[in-house]
């Protein structure tokens, strides 16, 4: 009778100890720390056989000290040691997508950290041939944070390449090229992935966009002519007409109107978008 | 099993490579310890006790009676490792239910890893051997299979790091030489390690396989020579 009273007491201090030192840790509990990692080889050494292991553990390790700091004012030096954390891990597994994910997701709204953030994608696609999401990052960030359009282009054709299902990456190349001055390149673009592609409908969506790229090269080359001709440029499109370059100016598949802006270059009041209604303001 | 589920849910982008990786982990870690720790125990304990004199005074010589441990070892761990990796088996395939799209497992090269793992862990079944016959206490083999593990799995590693150059990093031709020569006499464990190919879907590498097995068995060859030279000069009285 004693031993199972003192086995109900026994569990009795267990349940209430079990119960409350949650409530207790939590009140001095230490805030989670990203420590400075060891360098790469050394890690690597470490890991016994174990690389992959050990660079999941750490991404793991830094993505729940940044879940934590998300509430946090987020300073320079701490994104700068998420950064390190996660180039080390893919040092150790190259191919840890995760790590790449969290890097864009943390790192790409901080202008100054781009160039060291796209190293690291970069890095990356050179292992993950097959991603389509490692150039479209990249696309984007060239794009949005470095207002290298081109490049963006080059990265995105890329990813419309991996992912050939895709219109809107194969339509936003094109567009891309277009703002970079790359017109000719986009209509070579557009040219190839129609014949590549076996969607009627992506077809469809591609041929209208490549009409309205070849109209505006069509038009560039008629601005040219008029410089020739004229030797200055024109106020209007109306201008080429009335010397006598073009007829009339053509339409814009998209429904939109053709027209000049700075530095003569063809605009349409669509912007190539799809869905345009020439009642939009 | 259910920790590989569990594990592989933290991932953002690739939960099944994580339960892959994971997997396969696991079951190299149990094995490198099962096999170190079976294979000290192998012939140190049973001549501490005495129990293998008799199997000694039979008919047979010291080399078979260490061939034959070895072999044993070598079954244990091949049992060990078919049990574990039917379970990291079932703990990816039980990740794959709890995905909406669990994308693609490379059955093949978890198969291959698993291979692998096998290699390794028969060179180091050797390296235990070798050294439990050349010594006759137990910390000394276990110290030096550890040792040689370590190095063994760093070699490439290091290597690669003299190799590179980096900036910065100043080496001595002396320490080079040292690395150099400790990648070609240490076993090279890196050469087993066929989990990334497994993982992320990679092609495999039917040379790189031939002959990281020819180079295990050939290292192993030589480590169970050296283990029967040495056992058949041991005093045993």
């Amino acid at each position: 009778m004693k031993r199972v009273l003192l086995g109900i007491f026994l569990l009795g201090i267990f349940v209430a100890a079990s119960y409350t030192y949650p409530r207790v840790q939590v009140l001095h509990e230490p805030t989670l720390r990203l420590n400075r990692l060891p360098p790469s080889w050394i890690l690597e050494i470490m890991s016994m056989g174990n690389r992959e292991l050990l660079s999941t553990i750490i991404f793991y390790h830094t993505s729940f000290y940044y879940g934590e700091k998300t509430a946090w004012r987020k300073e320079e030096a701490e994104l700068r040691r998420v950064y390190d954390t996660l180039e080390k891990a893919t040092d150790l597994d190259p191919y840890n997508m995760d790590c790449y994910y969290l890097a864009q997701g943390t790192l790409s709204w901080i202008k100054p950290a781009i160039p060291k953030l796209n190293e690291l994608l970069e890095r990356g696609y050179t292992y993950r041939t097959w991603d389509w999401y490692l150039p479209f990052f990249l696309a984007a960030n060239y794009y949005f944070q470095l207002d290298d359009p081109v490049r963006a282009a080059y990265y995105l054709q890329d990813a419309s390449r991996l992912r050939p299902e895709s219109s809107v990456f194969s339509s936003l190349t094109a567009r891309m090229f277009y703002e970079g001055d790359q017109t000719e390149t986009a209509i070579a673009f557009l040219k190839s992935m129609v014949l590549d592609t076996k969607s009627p409908l992506l077809r469809k969506k591609l041929l209208k966009r490549l009409r309205a790229l070849e109209t505006i090269r069509f038009l560039e080359k008629a601005l040219q002519d008029y410089h020739d001709k004229t030797g200055h440029d024109p106020d209007s499109l109306d201008d080429l007409v009335r010397a006598g370059i073009i007829r009339s100016v053509p339409p814009d598949p998209y429904g939109g109107t053709f027209y000049l802006a700075e530095k003569d270059r063809i605009c349409t009041t669509s912007k190539l978008a799809e869905g345009w209604r020439k009642d939009q303001p | 099993m259910l920790s590989t589920a569990v594990f592989s849910s933290f991932s953002m982008r690739q939960p099944m490579e994580v339960a892959i990786n994971y997997g396969l982990s696991v079951v190299q870690i149990l094995a490198t310890i099962l096999t170190l720790f079976l294979g000290l125990n192998l012939i140190s304990r049973e001549l501490e006790s005495k129990a293998g004199h008799p199997v000694l005074a039979q008919p047979i010589s010291r080399g078979s009676y260490i061939i034959g441990k070895f072999m044993g070892l070598l079954m244990i761990v091949l049992v060990i490792l078919i049990i574990s990796g039917a379970c990291a088996a079932l703990g990816i395939w039980l990740t794959t239910l709890t995905l909406d799209t669990p994308g693609h497992v490379s059955w093949a090269g978890f198969i291959i890893a698993l291979y692998g793992t096998f290699i390794s862990c028969t060179v180091l079944g050797g390296l235990t051997v070798l050294f439990t016959s050349l010594s006759t206490s137990a910390i000394l083999p276990f110290l030096l299979t550890c040792g040689v593990y370590a190095i063994g799995q760093s070699t490439q590693a290091a290597k690669r790091f003299i190799e590179a150059e980096l900036a910065g990093v100043e080496l001595t031709p002396l320490v080079k030489m040292i690395a150099k020569g400790a990648y070609y006499i240490f076993p090279n464990f890196a050469l087993f390690d066929f989990k990334v190919q497994a993982i992320y879907d990679l092609p495999e590498s039917a040379t790189l396989l031939g002959i990281a097995t020819v180079y295990g068995l050939t290292y192993l060859a030589l480590t169970l020579f050296g283990a029967v030279i040495l056992f058949e000069k041991r005093d045993l009285s």
